[in-house]
């Protein structure tokens, strides 16, 4: 996926107001099986998995014993003996690895839990947007606009053969489709040709940030706590056990909060903040938000409360420039349900 | 992407059009296409004054920041107001109406260490 296809404004104004897609192929697939598989992912994911049914995907940081994130990832229930784990495309090895290590430690056997990297055999497009449900109709053999929020379901686009969800990255209704490689490439042609615009990586990068969503490498990472983040609410505490719990058990140091440019600039991955002239942390993310024609960031801050309408200061480039603080998500709207 | 006759330029990808002892500055079109959608400009004081080759403006873009150095010594006498409600005039009409600062120029010698449009087009036809 490039940056951008044409620009990055025109792409993020095009998934906020009619459609878009994303070539998301770099992303990996985990298959796990195994009568034991939903106890193994249970013990590795801060998230509660007896949540969801079949056929129901669950969004959860995975994180180390010291609690820091191995990576965020979308876990999908196919059944109690099959999930597949959707991750980050820079963390493929490391969670496949991760996992390995983890089935060996933990003494499970091949027979129980069988683990494959299924990532060069999956590609995933995601189409996105306002019209997505009313533009796929036609090229979608079942009744996607019954597909809940967060579901997900087999059937076939252009006749191929497909896992079709209704999540996404961009905090509008859409889809997200995996298809083998082949079949992916030629889905991918067949929405270019219906005139569907690309979006590039620079746009998802807009879109995630103004709709209050991490990124792994910059809001959330290895020396990063889940419940010091804008997805503390992932972290199910009550769970019996899992990798980090006792690390995650007592109140996080840090907090992170999204704000605001009230002075015009654009405020970056680690661009120190400021408040009453001490350093209280550093920007996780920003950037510019086209919907809203903000400049908005997240920072993590050293334990310290901020409240909305707080104002702290973020050095960009020798000056140091006033913020807000703001409620996350920066941009909401109504997903399908 | 095209140059225009009687236009200096800098390896910088700035350009400078020169009308008497003053002279007009922006980025060239490939620099604007390079950086993508502009949304900020950090332009500098009325009056300041600036060596050649020095940063006088900052221009943001979604990706990323890029300094903006000024062609040959100078003293600001006007900046493009319009860019601070709407920086992206610079990604439309790079040239043109994306003109980002009008300066003195102090030294006309300065001129001869600047690029022809000939050469600037070799340059970014690499």
């Amino acid at each position: 996926m490039p940056v951008q296809y044409t620009s990055i404004i025109a792409e993020h104004s095009a998934v906020r107001n009619n459609i878009g897609i994303f070539d998301v192929s770099h992303m990996g697939e985990i298959l796990i099986e195994g009568d034991e598989s939903g106890k193994f992912i249970q013990g590795v994911i801060t998230n509660d998995l007896q949540k969801v049914n079949n056929y129901q995907a669950l969004y959860s940081p995975m994180c180390f014993d010291d609690g820091g994130i191995v990576d965020d990832l979308l876990v999908y229930k196919f059944s109690q003996k099959k999930y597949i784990i959707v991750v980050n495309a820079s963390n493929i090895e490391k969670d496949f690895d991760w996992f390995l290590k983890l089935k060996k430690q933990q003494h499970y056997s091949n027979k129980s839990l069988s683990i494959k990297n299924m990532s060069d055999y999956y590609v995933q497009i995601a189409v996105q947007g306002p019209d997505s449900a009313q533009r796929l109709k036609k090229f979608v053999d079942l009744d996607i606009e019954n597909i809940k929020f967060y579901h997900f379901s087999e059937g076939k686009i252009f006749d191929f053969p497909a896992i079709i969800s209704r999540t996404g990255y961009t905090g509008e209704d859409g889809f997200e489709f995996y298809l083998n490689n082949t079949n992916g490439r030629k889905v991918w042609q067949s929405l270019i040709d219906q005139k569907i615009p690309p979006c590039g990586l620079g746009a998802r990068d807009t879109l995630r940030l103004e709709s209050g969503l991490p990124l792994y490498g910059n809001d959330l990472s290895a020396t990063i706590k889940p419940t010091e983040t804008i997805v503390k609410w992932t972290v199910k505490l009550y769970k019996d056990n899992f990798i980090g719990k006792n690390a995650l058990t007592p109140a996080a140091e840090r907090k992170m909060y999204g704000f605001e440019m009230i002075n015009k600039g654009i405020p970056r991955h680690n661009y120190e903040v400021f408040k009453a002239g001490k350093k209280i942390g550093f920007v996780t993310s920003g950037s510019y938000a086209p919907f809203l024609k903000k400049y908005i960031g997240l920072t993590l801050v050293n334990n310290l409360n901020l409240s909305p309408l707080d104002f702290i200061q973020i050095k960009i480039r020798d000056e140091l420039k006033t913020a807000q603080i703001v409620k996350v998500p920066f941009y909401s709207k109504k997903y399908k349900k | 992407m095209d140059a225009i006759d009687n236009i200096y330029y800098t390896n910088e990808h700035e350009w400078l059009k020169v009308e008497g002892d003053a002279g007009t500055v922006g980025i060239t079109d490939f620099a604007q296409s390079e950086l993508g959608d502009i949304v900020y400009a950090e332009l500098p004081e009325l009056s300041s004054e600036f060596k050649r080759d020095e940063k006088f403006a900052v221009i943001e873009s979604v990706k990323a920041a890029s300094e903006i150095y000024l062609p040959v010594s100078g003293e600001i006498i006007e900046i493009n107001k319009e860019l601070e409600d709407s920086p992206e005039i610079i990604n439309h009409s790079p040239y043109d109406a994306g003109w980002i600062v009008k300066i003195r120029i102090k030294d006309k010698s300065e001129l001869k260490k600047l690029l022809s449009k000939e050469e600037y087009m070799r340059l970014t036809s690499e």
